[in-house]
């Protein structure tokens, strides 16, 4: 059991010790957080939390000091404020707070710069691209919207539409357009329309308007939201960015299909005036009428003149002009044969006495050059004719000189049988057989009457 | 000229003007100008069909569930 002892202190006592350090270890200060939770007591006093990633600072702004605020329009869930106020401790429950005095909507220039960042990231990403960019339907079956279903948003969008197309069907998507949540709520809507009401759908939106009205940078936030961007981006159905401001562009508009200032300027430009389609129906009308009468006028005409011209009604001086051009084509005709006709038969008559004149040369010249041939061959066969003379000649001596009856000249005789057989051996003659014996000068017809051998 | 499908409201605009134009050229057989005509004032009918054929619905999406929608009368703006 404890004992009784001075160093044992009080809950109010630590407590008002822990007041002491943080009113004199920090004291006054300046932060910067989200609001949420807020509310405000009958009293007049205003609870909130004061947050950011990691940590949250209870707050509270008394009456008295609310109304010496210039703007309280900060004073709301989500927004991003800069308070300035003394660190306390709320004994009663033993927490620590802040004690706001001075509060403001900080975040413009942090938003600001988160804005730039954002908006460069997302056109590094290619959401910017103009190629991506889809056109808008020139004559939109359903408009859905995108926006607060309260406030004067809607209902004046409703207005313009109904003015220019009071017939045209539109599909509400509503959403809260600032605070917590605004950004999935539009981003959301815009996936929803997207899948529902697609192509084919009995509800098909074929145009998307998403927006709301004017505001400070920090209740446009959300349309500045990287999740509403990547939703319009993602969306088959054309997209119309239209939230109101003057000055600078919100993500959403550049990422859109379209841009419009405005909520009312989107509903002007998402379809063009029904009256206005009709008269362009009226006037292509009323062209072709125009264009189909014009060219039966223009046929009519023809046919007209092609009824009064004279070749139908005077068919007899038509033809006698024919035939004056015949008769005349005929003439010029006749002439150029016969023109043709002296021409090449001058070219003939040059020809044939060049020709002529070519031919006797040419016999001449072949003459001349047989004569030469004749006499050459004459020559020729003289010579021949006296070298075969000599060789005859000669023959002739060879055979003289050969001949053997020449023997006989010289006593020698021949003897044959009756036969004729040349007796060469006494063999050859029998004793009593006729042998005819020749000499030179005639023959012997004689008996052989013996037969002698020489030894 | 038989188009099976319908054509839609921008298709029909951009066949209307072809025709105007091809009516133009002066090129047109009678014959042809006339089908031309015919199927242009065909189109005009279609065209105009279409405007009227919407019937200013004016809808509103409610959400029954996370990702639940069907659309009822908006009848407050009316």
């Amino acid at each position: 059991m404890l004992s009784p002892d001075p160093r044992v202190l009080s809950i109010s006592e630590l407590t008002h010790r822990i007041k002491g350090v943080l009113a004199e270890e920090i004291g006054s200060v300046v932060v910067q957080g989200e609001i949420s939770n807020i509310k405000r007591y009958s009293s007049g006093h205003t609870y909130f939390v004061l947050k950011d990633e990691r940590a949250q600072l209870n707050a509270v702004l008394f009456a008295g000091e609310r109304v010496k605020l210039k703007d309280d329009g900060c004073l709301k869930d989500g927004q991003l404020v800069r308070a300035g106020g003394q660190i306390s401790v709320f004994e009663g429950r033993g927490q620590y707070q802040i004690i706001v005095r001075k509060i403001e909507g900080a975040g413009v220039g942090q938003l600001l710069e988160r804005y730039e960042q954002l908006k460069k990231k997302l056109s590094e990403n290619g959401l910017f691209d103009q190629a991506h960019k889809q056109p808008l339907p020139l004559l939109p079956r359903r408009i859905g919207v995108v926006t607060s279903p309260s406030g004067a948003v809607i209902h004046d969008m409703l207005n313009v539409l109904r003015r220019r197309f009071p017939n045209m069907n539109v599909l509400l998507a509503p959403v809260k357009v600032q605070g917590e949540g605004a950004a999935e709520s539009i981003a959301r809507a815009v996936r929803w329309l997207n899948e529902s009401c697609g192509e084919g759908s009995p509800r098909q939106v074929d145009v998307i308007i998403a927006g709301r009205g004017g505001g400070s940078l920090e209740d446009l936030w959300a349309f500045n939201e990287e999740i509403v961007a990547r939703a319009i981006y993602e969306s088959r159905i054309p997209v119309i960015s239209a939230v109101g401001h003057e000055v600078d562009y919100a993500l959403s508009d550049f990422v859109a299909d379209v841009r419009a200032p405005t909520p009312s300027a989107a509903a002007e430009l998402v379809v063009r005036p029904r009256a206005e389609f009709e008269s362009l129906l009226q006037q292509c009308a009323d062209q072709m009428k125009r264009l189909l009468l014009q060219r039966c006028d223009i046929l009519r005409h023809r046919l007209r003149r092609s009824v009064y011209s004279p070749v139908l009604n005077h068919p007899d001086q038509a033809l006698a002009r024919y035939a004056q051009r015949v008769d005349h084509l005929e003439m010029r005709l006749r002439h150029a044969v016969r023109r043709e006709i002296l021409r090449v038969r001058g070219r003939y008559e040059r020809s044939c006495a060049g020709f002529n004149h070519l031919r006797e040369r040419k016999i001449d010249d072949l003459c001349g050059r047989l004569g030469g041939y004749s006499e050459n061959m004459q020559r020729c066969v003289h010579t021949r004719c006296l070298r075969l003379r000599d060789s005859v000649e000669h023959y002739e001596r060879q055979l003289l000189l050969l001949n053997p009856l020449k023997i006989l000249e010289r006593g020698y005789s021949l003897t044959r049988t009756k036969d004729g057989l040349l007796v060469r051996s006494v063999a050859d003659a029998k004793p009593g057989s006729v042998v005819h014996t020749m000499l030179k000068d005639g023959k012997l017809i004689s008996e052989v009457s013996a037969v002698h051998t020489t030894d | 000229m038989s188009e099976k499908k319908k054509l839609s409201f921008e298709e029909s605009l951009a066949r209307l003007d072809k025709i105007v134009e091809e009516m133009e050229s002066d090129k047109m057989e009678l014959d042809a100008m006339i089908s031309a005509f015919e199927e242009g004032q065909r189109l005009v009918g279609d065209c105009n069909a279409m405007l009227r054929e919407v019937e200013r619905k004016i809808e509103k999406v409610v959400r029954d569930g996370p990702d639940g929608g069907e659309t009822v009368p908006l009848k407050d703006v009316e």
